[in-house]
C-alpha cells in the first residue's frame, strides 16, 4: 500500500472535515446535516466509507448528495434527484425515532461536560440575550441515533459548567441520566471534534475528556478555553494531520466553490455578483 | 367549512389573503425550502394582517419578512432559520426583544401534532424525554405544552401532545387546477405526511393551473383535495428566493443578499420598503429583480430539465368476461 503523504498545507477547518469523517463507520445510516457533518459524511463516503447511507431531514433517504453540486442545504434541490427515496420529515423522524439511525452530529452555541447542548437560547428563555434557530431535528438526532459527534469551536464561553437552555441531551446529570430521562439505553454522545482537538466520554462517569490535540495545539490551550476543569487522557494523542488526497478531495471535489469552506469571502462575492450589471 | 363543488376557487393573491386569513388566526406555514409560499408572506405583511399564531415545523429564511411588525403574537415551532446563509435575522432580533411569544418544540413533535391534527385526535403520544428543556421551559403555552401520563397497555410514562388544527394553511406548488387539486414533486418536507391537512382550509399557491384531466392522469402526486381548499392563486416564481422542483433553483446569492440587508432595523425597513411594500405583487417583484439585477440573473436559475420514466396506471376494461 502506497503511503499516505500528509498534507502541510491546510485550514483547521478542513481538518476537523477529516477528524468528523474518521467517526463514520462504513455502513452507517446517517442523518446528514448542513455544512461541515455534510461535508465530513461526503469525504467519508468517497474514503472509507462507500456504503453509509446519507439521508436527510428534509425527506431523502440513501441520498447521493455529490451528484450534482455541494449542497447549499440539505433541502437543496439537488439533494432529491439521485436519491433513493424521497419522503418528508416526518417519514425520516419516524426512522429515527425507530431506531434505525446509527449516527448524526449536533452543533451549538454552548456545550458541558456531559455533552449537553444549547442551540436556542443565551441568557432567559423568553427574553433571550442570543436567540439561535433552536432544536429542529438537533433534539431527535440526540435523543435516537445510536451515536452521535458534537461538533464545536472550543471558547472558554462555549465549554460551560451549565448550558442555559438544554436543546439536545447528552448524557444530562451523568451516568444513567439518558435512562432516566427516558431515552434509549446506549445511546448518546461519542466524541467531540473541536477547533483545539477531540474529545471523548469516559465510559463509567459519562464526562468527557482531552483524548488528542490538533497539530500545534498544547494541552493547557484546551483547559484554559475550557470553563470546567477539563479532565485528560493518561496520554494524550495528537491529531493525525490530514492527506494530500483529502485535503484535495474537500477543496475540489466536495465544496470547490467554497460555499462552506469559505464562507465569508463566498457571501461577500455572492453579493457583489447579483449587484454587479 | 368544506369547499365543495365544482367551481373555480382561482382568484388573485390580493383577494385570497385579504378573504381567508383574518387577524387572530392560527396559520400553517411548511418549512418551504424548497417551496416556501414567499409570495403569500409579503402579501400577508402588505395587508397588514396581525396577531397571528404561527403554527410550523420549521421555518427558513424566505418567513423572515413576516416577522416585520406585528403579524406574528405567537410562534410554536421548533427552528427559525436560513441554514448555511445565517440566522433568520428579523425573527431573532424580535424574541431577543419578547415582541413575540414563542413556545420551542422539536421538529418531530410539531409534525406529530400537526399530524394528530389531521387525523382529527385531540392528542398525540410521543415518546419520553424529560431530560432536555423541550419539556423543562415552557413558552406561551403553558402547562398545555404538553402531559406525562402512564401507557394504559405497556403502564410506561408516555409524553402527550396536544394536537393542532389551524385556521388556515398556505402552501406553494408546482400545479393545482382550478378547484384546488393540487400536486407536487419532489421532497417539499411537510406534504407526503400530509400534516398540511390539518387546517380547517388551505390558500393553495401554485406556479401553474392546469386542466383537471392533469390532475386525475397521475393522482399519485396530488397532496390535498379540492374540497380543503379555499383560494387557488397562480404564482409563478412564488417561492423565490427558495426553488421549486421543475421551475427554478433555490437563489442563494438573493439569499445572502436578503440576509445581509437585515443585520438591523434601518437596512431592514429598507429593504421591506424595496421588495414587499414597493411592488403590488409578486409580478411586479419579479419585474423588479429584473430590473435592479438584470434577466440573466433570473434566467440563471432556471435549470436543465430532468425527467423520471412515466409509469403506467393501466387502463381497466369494462367487461368481465
Amino acid at each position: 500500500m502506497k503511503e499516505k503523504e500528509y498534507a502541510t498545507d491546510y485550514t483547521l477547518t478542513e481538518l476537523m472535515i477529516v477528524c468528523a469523517a474518521k467517526q463514520v463507520r462504513d455502513g452507517d445510516i446517517v442523518f446528514i446535516g448542513t455544512g461541515l457533518p455534510f461535508l465530513a459524511c461526503a469525504l467519508a463516503k468517497k474514503t472509507h466509507a462507500p456504503n453509509l447511507v446519507p439521508c436527510s431531514e428534509e425527506g431523502q433517504i440513501d441520498a447521493n448528495p455529490l451528484l450534482w453540486r455541494t449542497p447549499r442545504s440539505i433541502g437543496d434541490l439537488a439533494m432529491t434527484a439521485g436519491a433513493m427515496m424521497a419522503t418528508d420529515l416526518l417519514g425520516v423522524m419516524h426512522r429515527l425515532t425507530y431506531g434505525e439511525f446509527d449516527l448524526g452530529f449536533i452543533s451549538g452555541a454552548q456545550v458541558d461536560k456531559y455533552g449537553n447542548v444549547n442551540s436556542t437560547v443565551i441568557g432567559d428563555y423568553k427574553k433571550p440575550k442570543v436567540r439561535f434557530p433552536g432544536s429542529g431535528g438537533a433534539n431527535a438526532i440526540s435523543s435516537y441515533t445510536k451515536r452521535h459527534v458534537l461538533i464545536f469551536v472550543h471558547r472558554k464561553h462555549q465549554f460551560v459548567d451549565k448550558v442555559d437552555y438544554i436543546t439536545s441531551p447528552g448524557y444530562l446529570s451523568g451516568p444513567g441520566g439518558r435512562e432516566a430521562a427516558g431515552l434509549p439505553s446506549g445511546t448518546g454522545p461519542v466524541a467531540v471534534i473541536t477547533t483545539l482537538g477531540t474529545l471523548s466520554f469516559d465510559e463509567e462517569t459519562k464526562e468527557m475528556y482531552l483524548d488528542a490535540v490538533h497539530p500545534n495545539v498544547k494541552v493547557v490551550d484546551v483547559k484554559n478555553n475550557t470553563t470546567w476543569d477539563l479532565k485528560i487522557a493518561k496520554k494524550v494523542k495528537e491529531t493525525e494531520p490530514p492527506s494530500k488526497e483529502e485535503i484535495r478531495m474537500i477543496r475540489e471535489d466536495l465544496d470547490p466553490f467554497g460555499i462552506y469552506l469559505k464562507r465569508d469571502e463566498f457571501q461577500k462575492k455572492a453579493i457583489e455578483f447579483l449587484t454587479s450589471k | 367549512m368544506m369547499q365543495t363543488g365544482k367551481q373555480s376557487k382561482v382568484m388573485s393573491m390580493t383577494e385570497a389573503i385579504s378573504k381567508h386569513v383574518n387577524d387572530g388566526d392560527t396559520l400553517y406555514l411548511p418549512w418551504g425550502n424548497p417551496g416556501g409560499p414567499a409570495a403569500a408572506i409579503h402579501e400577508l405583511v402588505r395587508q397588514n394582517k396581525k396577531d397571528l399564531t404561527v403554527v410550523a415545523m420549521a421555518l427558513s429564511g424566505w418567513v423572515d419578512p413576516l416577522f416585520y411588525g406585528k403579524h406574528i403574537k405567537r410562534l410554536i415551532t421548533a427552528w427559525v432559520g436560513s441554514e448555511l446563509v445565517g440566522l433568520a435575522q428579523i425573527f431573532r432580533r424580535k424574541v431577543q426583544n419578547a415582541e413575540i411569544e414563542i413556545e420551542d418544540y422539536t421538529n418531530f413533535h410539531i409534525g406529530m401534532m400537526l399530524w394528530g391534527g389531521k387525523a382529527n385526535v385531540p392528542f398525540i403520544p410521543v415518546p419520553v424525554d424529560t431530560g432536555s428543556d423541550i419539556l423543562n421551559k415552557k413558552g406561551c403555552l403553558g402547562d398545555k405544552k404538553f402531559s406525562i401520563v402512564d401507557c394504559p397497555f405497556t403502564g410506561k410514562q408516555v409524553v402527550i401532545m396536544p394536537t393542532f388544527q389551524p385556521d388556515v394553511g398556505i402552501i406553494h406548488v408546482q400545479r393545482s387546477d382550478a378547484q384546488g387539486n393540487a400536486q407536487t414533486w419532489g421532497t417539499h418536507v411537510d406534504f407526503k405526511s400530509e400534516v398540511h391537512l390539518s387546517c380547517r382550509k388551505l390558500i393553495v399557491t401554485a406556479e401553474e393551473i392546469v386542466d383537471s384531466d392533469i390532475i386525475a392522469h397521475d393522482p399519485d402526486r396530488t397532496i390535498c383535495p379540492s374540497f380543503k381548499v379555499c383560494a387557488v392563486v397562480e404564482a409563478p416564481w412564488g417561492a423565490h428566493p427558495e426553488g421549486m422542483y421543475g421551475h427554478y433553483d433555490n437563489d442563494l446569492a438573493y439569499r445572502i443578499y436578503f440576509e445581509h440587508s437585515t443585520y438591523n432595523d434601518a437596512d431592514t425597513k429598507k429593504w421591506m420598503d424595496e421588495w414587499v411594500y414597493g411592488v403590488k405583487d409578486r409580478q411586479e417583484y419579479i419585474a423588479h429583480y429584473i430590473e435592479r439585477f438584470g434577466y440573466s440573473k433570473l434566467m440563471r436559475l432556471k435549470p436543465k430539465p430532468y425527467y423520471s420514466a412515466s409509469v403506467n396506471y393501466s387502463r381497466p376494461v369494462a367487461e368481465v368476461f
